[in-house]
């Protein structure tokens, strides 16, 4: 599996390294404006390619993965003697490496645009705690929605033969299953309201009023348990599915 | 070696044939070390166990002999080399009478006809 | 002896059309088989079966006792008719690559056929012709110790200079343990490496014999049996 890591890294090095440059000769530019024009358009600016990095980051983790199940590299990699889990499990932590150095590239680039002076004291009123929870999220956000994303691509591979119809087939599953999991989650939400407090590890039942799965009051961080549970419990089962269609029930044309 | 094989017939029984006459025109010699399978079957293009076969049913035949580790060697026999000569002599031979029977010459006519001919090539060296 | 691969009643069927109606195919080791046929027979369909990218929709396969999984992918050295070669790399990370992947890979016969098919380790998958990336699939392929040898189409394209090198590293590469089988349109130039042969028509298996009885018994060259079976 690490093998995988490792030369999936190098397939798509020259990309990250290319957003990066990009994104830091663009951030460069921008500074030398800094007298010139507006702090917030020069700050939106920088905003905005932090966030376009991302996005195409995001999206080129999506692509290699769709020209792994309907190109023909998928030859190369599907017949490797590796397990189902063990190609997507390399494929998504790739991902999330590769789309971490460019988020950690694209804000440290917005930041040094934004800031006057590099002041990098506020970093020490942040909470060890708090740190890891924001890292532990942030971590789980994104390998969650890649694995869901590449289900539902795996899925439409297997369900619906043929290029143009699969990559169809997974769009329209992402939207009905985003839809059904939301609402499945929020039902869940309401039925079993006991939150955790992770500040102080207590147990509380949070008013139904308030709809999310996850509050932040000051400095208490809550998480709806039921809803986590379920959230991690669908995790599982995606990641399982995915594994097992990839090794029994996957065609290449 | 002649590498030329006619495809539309057993290709194992060709590779005697071009052993066959290697020994008789002395191209092989007596003990002489056959190439290995290996060689053979790379050099001529041809799948190992189709010259394996070869190998096999010229040992049966007492032309050659395997040992064991070390290879395919030409037999010992001197008689081998004579009754070879004659029996591969009579195969062309006797196509040879058969195609001039077809072409309606009969016994006398074809010993004086092959009489002649051999006179002209031993003349013209 | 056990076979390396057997098929019983191999089906696989598409929404439109049936690509195999039962084919019924044994392999002992030490062997090399032919799976002749023309296009849309069903013999890519068949081979990738067994290469385990593609699953029956009926009937059953094993490739040395076992249904298709990471084990047989781990003794099956499979050569695809397209380019699956990562274009990111130079002829030395593919070895590398072959080598981190593949346990029964063998780095030094592979410089050895590299060097055998004139391949410079350091060119990039990109820059190479069409014959050379073959002769590099190939190298990459017969280079693995495997039991079973798949090649689709490994003379397509390419050039007869190029054949004759193929075909010299294929039968180099026979070994008593393993076996190989072999798809091709170009019958008249390999068709005395087979052992076997299976013609394979419209998904079926239509005629199959040791090459050598089939020549004793009718007389004709694999070839000619081919043209008389598909004309």
């Amino acid at each position: 599996m690490f093998k995988l890591i490792k030369y999936e890294l190098r397939a798509t090095f020259l990309t990250i390294v290319g957003i990066c440059i990009f994104v830091i000769i663009a951030n460069l530019l921008l500074m030398t404006r800094k007298g010139v024009w507006d702090i917030t358009i020069i700050s939106g600016l920088s905003v905005c390619l932090a966030i376009g990095a991302m996005v195409v980051i995001f999206i080129s983790s999506l692509n290699i993965m769709s020209k792994y199940l309907f190109g023909d590299s998928g030859y190369l990699l599907f017949t490797l003697p590796q397990s189902g889990k063990s190609i997507i499990t390399s494929r998504v932590l790739t991902a999330l490496i590769q789309i971490s150095i460019v988020i950690f590239a694209s804000v440290f680039m917005c930041y040094l645009t934004v800031t006057d002076k590099i002041d990098l004291s506020f970093l020490k009123n942040f909470k060890a705690s708090e740190v890891s929870y924001f890292i532990i999220s942030y971590i789980w956000g994104i390998v969650y929605s890649l694995t869901f994303i590449y289900f539902c691509m795996v899925i439409g591979k297997v369900a619906l033969k043929g290029k143009k119809i699969g990559k169809i087939g997974s769009f329209i599953i992402f939207i009905l299953l985003s839809v059904v999991i939301s609402w499945l989650s929020f039902k869940i939400t309401n039925l079993l309201p006991q939150t955790l407090n992770l500040n102080d590890f207590s147990i509380t039942t949070k008013n139904a009023l308030i709809n999310s799965n996850f509050t932040a009051t000051g400095a208490a961080v809550n998480m709806n348990i039921a809803s986590t549970v379920f959230d991690i419990l669908t995790f599982v089962g995606l990641f399982t599915t995915t594994s097992y269609l990839i090794d029994k029930k996957l065609d290449l044309s | 070696m002649d590498t030329e094989f006619n495809d539309k017939m057993p290709i194992y029984l060709q590779i005697i044939d071009i052993i066959k006459m290697d020994i008789v025109t002395g191209k092989l010699i007596l003990k002489d070390k056959l190439p290995s399978v290996r060689e053979m079957a790379s050099n001529l293009k041809v799948n190992p166990n189709t010259i394996q076969r070869s190998y096999q049913e010229l040992e049966r035949l007492g032309i050659v002999f395997t040992q064991r580790g070390t290879g395919t060697f030409v037999g010992e026999g001197k008689e081998m080399v004579d009754d070879l000569k004659k029996e591969m002599a009579k195969e062309v031979i006797d196509s040879f009478i058969l195609r001039m029977k077809s072409l309606g010459f009969n016994a006398d006519e074809i010993i004086k006809s092959v009489s002649k001919e051999t006179m002209e090539v031993k003349k013209n060296g | 002896m056990d076979n390396i691969l057997e098929s019983k009643k191999i089906c696989k069927s598409y929404l439109n059309k049936k690509a195999l109606r039962g084919v019924d195919l044994n392999i002992i080791p030490g062997k090399i088989v032919g799976l002749l046929g023309p296009n849309g027979s069903g013999k890519t369909t068949f081979l990738k079966i067994a290469a385990g990218i593609l699953h029956p929709s009926k009937g059953e396969i094993l490739i040395d006792g076992y249904i298709p999984g990471v084990y047989t992918k781990s003794v099956v050295s499979y050569l695809p008719d397209n380019e699956y070669l990562l274009k990111w790399m130079k002829v030395k990370d593919a070895v590398m690559y072959f080598k981190d992947f593949y346990a029964d890979f063998d780095e030094k016969k592979a410089r050895e056929l590299l060097l055998f098919m004139d391949l410079d380790e350091n060119s990039t998958v990109k820059s190479l012709s069409k014959g050379m990336k073959e002769k590099l699939k190939l190298t990459l392929v017969l280079s693995r110790a495997a039991k079973l040898y798949i090649l689709d189409e490994p003379l397509g394209g390419v050039d007869p200079t190029a054949r004759e090198k193929i075909l010299n590293a294929i039968v180099n590469n026979f070994r008593v343990e393993s076996s190989m089988i072999i798809t091709t349109h170009l019958v008249n130039d390999i068709e005395r490496i087979f052992d076997d042969v299976a013609f394979i028509s419209d998904g079926e298996i239509v005629l199959q014999g040791n090459a050598e009885e089939l020549r004793r018994d009718k007389k004709k060259s694999i070839d000619e049996l081919y043209r008389e079976v598909f004309q």
